[in-house]
């Protein structure tokens, strides 16, 4: 080998977790889940906002841990986690812009009766 | 050899091609792919909370989609789909240990648990057609959910069809370490699928309106 050489190392991926980590990962997941039903069932009991930040947040989290390592990206190149980000985050804006332009609040769900086509009855 | 390119001694058992990146054409294909399904969903998401108060449109007589959701059952399609991720990260672990049985035995695990979320889906879509009366183009609300839903469903079939066809595709060559980035490959479109479905659970099923 010279210095020249370029050196592709596709072994930086392998600290890979071990099948009982991955289980301990799916069980927090499941756990996760369970918190969320349990939310969704106590919705009465909490404030409406609470229950709407703390569901999205949980999302966020399940979200990154199945991504970051049932997908391996927390292992991989940076280069895929941010292909994949660049992907979100441009659906993501795109959509908040359109959403926007029809004045939909997530927040308070106004959107019936607000001239959509087909909405309202 | 001094523009050569050279890969450490056992990226071939994991069938990794020699790229300036590092990553091979073919994952890179394949993240780029999920990176512009994203924005598939992103649309189909973003119309459903569009329409998701109009349920009670063409006076179909419901005030709210809970009056139609189960969530308990949902929940469980959920939870299956949750563990078909780890079956199938445990198929690749498998594969990448050259444990080529249990490598099939979590694969076919993974298509089977897909096998069960569709079945539950398809009893989902029966009961609102049939007890609830919600037909794909009854009102925005039916015609929003059915597409959102259904284009899932229909990527938790291809990830199906992918997965079983590694399996008896490799009946012949085997499934060991050579197989590692196929498996990879159709884990990463699994996983996706998980992972949208983690959205839909949330946003559609159980934020609640107002």
């Amino acid at each position: 080998m010279t210095a020249t050489e370029t050196h592709v190392d596709v072994h930086d991926e392998h600290d890979h977790p071990s099948d009982s980590q991955y289980v301990i990962i799916a069980l927090i997941l499941a756990a996760l889940t369970a918190i969320e039903i349990l939310m969704f069932v106590f919705e009465e009991d909490l404030p409406r906002s609470g229950v709407k930040l703390g569901l999205i947040f949980l999302m966020v989290v399940k979200f990154w841990i199945v991504g970051a390592y049932f997908m391996h990206l927390k292992f991989d190149k940076p280069i895929l986690w941010q292909l994949f980000v660049a992907g979100l985050l441009l659906a993501v804006a795109v959509y908040f812009i359109m959403m926007s332009a029809f004045e939909f609040s997530f927040w308070n769900d106004g959107f019936e009766d607000q001239g959509l086509p087909g909405g309202g009855s | 050899m001094a523009s050569a390119t050279v890969a450490v001694e056992h990226d071939e058992d994991h069938g990794h091609a020699e790229t300036n990146t590092g990553i091979s054409n073919n994952k890179l294909a394949m993240w780029l792919f999920l990176s512009s399904d994203c924005l598939l969903f992103g649309a189909l998401i973003s119309s459903f909370l569009l329409y998701r108060t109009n349920i009670g449109d063409n006076n179909t007589g419901y005030d709210s989609p809970f009056d139609v959701f189960d969530i308990p059952f949902t929940s469980l399609s959920s939870f299956v789909l949750l563990m078909s991720s780890l079956t199938m990260v445990l198929s690749l672990s498998a594969v990448n240990r050259d444990d080529e049985r249990a490598g099939r035995i979590w694969m076919m695990t993974t298509a089977f648990l897909g096998m069960v979320f569709i079945g539950g889906q398809v009893f989902e879509f029966t009961e609102f057609y049939q007890v609830y009366g919600l037909g794909y183009s009854t009102n925005t609300w039916t015609s929003a959910f059915y597409t959102l839903t259904g284009f899932h469903g229909v990527h938790v079939s291809v990830g199906i069809l992918m997965l079983l066809g590694t399996v008896f595709g490799t009946r012949k060559s085997g499934l060991g370490k050579g197989k590692s980035e196929t498996v990879e490959l159709v884990g990463l479109y699994w996983h996706f699928v998980d992972i949208v479905w983690v959205i839909i659970f949330t946003v559609i099923y159980l934020i609640p309106i107002g």
